[in-house]
């Protein structure tokens, strides 16, 4: 009796282990009107999704285009254009999530190979201006953290990681003293 | 690549003082951050992913000649507060002229690495390693993808958070198809691999994401294919997996 319920159980067992990953649903994202590659998904917000992508644009160019959309597949958003600049293909470019709604996206800038990366919010709405890193450099691979976000690069010399504050931008900032105008940051 | 998507649940992830070591008064990086050590100073680290582990961020690449010759699969633990990197951690001692980028993941108490390398136009070596909290190998390699396809290249793997579980995906060359399989913590694939894609058009190399909604306990796999073979214009889309 007993073997005959062990041997049972592990049929049943079985039989629910071999289910284990279910389709669901399948569907293109992307306008189909030319060529798009190397996707990234990232959360945005509970149940919500960032999906986005190299538009090949030639010449060892690529924009990056996203859209939102929920977890059983609804799409939330038409397609955007991310980042504002032409990135540099023969690299990686990637992405985390901030937590609360938010992401960040970035990668390497076609004109002076700078990391460069842009937050933005769930309906992909850039929620601050284009930062760049001052750092040159390839391999770029973020994460997210409990206070920010990662990202791990190569350069000349080797591999880095440091921690990226994604909401500095390139306006210029009045010191403290308000004086006068000083910017604190400028893209090299 | 890119590497990306939801490796690290931030709200799980280990906190570490932003304005600390990296990141200057304006928000850039400072001109030192931390350097990730490799085994010869002849070599440097391209890396791939960053996972978290309990003792902090674990990041593998591929370990490569200056020259981009030969390459071999490897990591470095960077303590949560970043100050410090360990010396390079090899996962697979022999380099190879055709190495794929490597993965990896950490969920509840086990972490493991997925990393290969191309054996020739036939053929390639796939390996899946159990890891420790340091990121050390805590065990042997064993032979990935499960159903030992010879033919296989884009290995990745994330974290099924609350589960206990993994989700690997790998291509395969002679299917012209991605799969999917759930992985786990004690190294036991279970299931049949589940075809990604509905067509057999070519997916393109090193492309697939893939994240993890815990509260529809659904997987969500991004993927580029070309529309028809061959090489009409190349869209993205995405899967949807339930696990049951």
């Amino acid at each position: 009796m007993k073997k005959i319920f062990v041997i049972c159980w592990c049929v049943i067992s079985l039989s629910a282990i071999a289910s284990a990953q279910t389709l669901v649903t399948r569907s293109v994202v992307s306008d189909q009107k030319g060529k798009d590659y190397a996707p990234n998904i990232v959360p945005t917000s509970d149940g919500q999704w960032a999906v986005f992508w190299a538009r090949d644009k030639g010449s060892e160019n690529v924009m990056i285009r996203g859209r939102g959309l929920q977890s059983d597949g609804t799409i939330l958003t038409g397609i955007r254009n991310l980042i504002g600049a032409t990135l540099y293909r023969q690299t990686t470019f990637g992405g985390a999530s901030l937590g609360k709604g938010q992401i960040v996206v970035g990668g390497t800038r076609e004109s002076d190979r700078q990391i460069v990366t842009r937050v933005y919010d769930s309906k992909l709405i850039a929620k601050a201006n284009l930062v760049a890193t001052g750092q040159t450099g390839f391999n770029t691979t973020f994460a997210p953290c409990a206070s920010g976000v990662l990202l791990a690069w190569t350069d000349a010399i080797g591999a880095h990681i440091a921690p990226l504050d994604p909401f500095a931008d390139a306006k210029p900032r009045l010191s403290r003293r308000g004086r006068e105008a000083t910017l604190l940051y400028s893209a090299p | 690549m890119g590497l990306s998507g939801l490796r690290v649940n931030p709200e799980q992830a280990p906190a570490f003082m932003l304005g600390g070591r990296g990141v200057d008064s304006t928000g850039r990086f400072t001109s030192s951050p931390l350097e990730l050590p490799t085994a010869s100073k002849a070599h440097f680290l391209q890396p791939t992913r960053i996972a978290a582990t309990p003792n902090g961020y674990l990041v593998v690449g591929l370990e490569t000649y200056a020259d981009y010759s030969l390459r071999r699969t490897s990591g470095n633990l960077v303590t949560t507060d970043l100050s410090k990197a360990s010396k390079a951690i090899i996962y697979e001692s022999s380099f190879s002229e055709h190495a794929f980028a490597a993965d990896a993941a950490w969920e509840g108490k086990t972490g493991y690495t997925l990393f290969g390398r191309r054996v020739n136009d036939s053929k390639t070596s796939g390996y899946f390693r159990k890891i420790n909290a340091a990121g050390k190998p805590a065990a042997a390699a064993k032979k990935f993808p499960p159903n030992k396809a010879p033919n296989t290249c884009n290995y990745r793997i994330i974290p099924l958070t609350g589960t206990g579980w993994f989700a690997t995906t790998w291509y395969d060359y002679s299917q012209e198809l991605m799969y999917l399989q759930i992985l786990s913590s004690k190294g036991t694939f279970m299931g049949s691999p589940v075809p990604i894609s509905e067509n057999a058009y070519r997916i393109l190399d090193d492309v697939v994401d893939m994240a993890w909604d815990a509260a529809s306990q659904r997987i969500l796999v991004a993927y580029a294919e070309y529309a028809a073979a061959p090489s009409t214009p190349e869209d993205i889309w995405v899967a949807i997996f339930s696990l049951e």
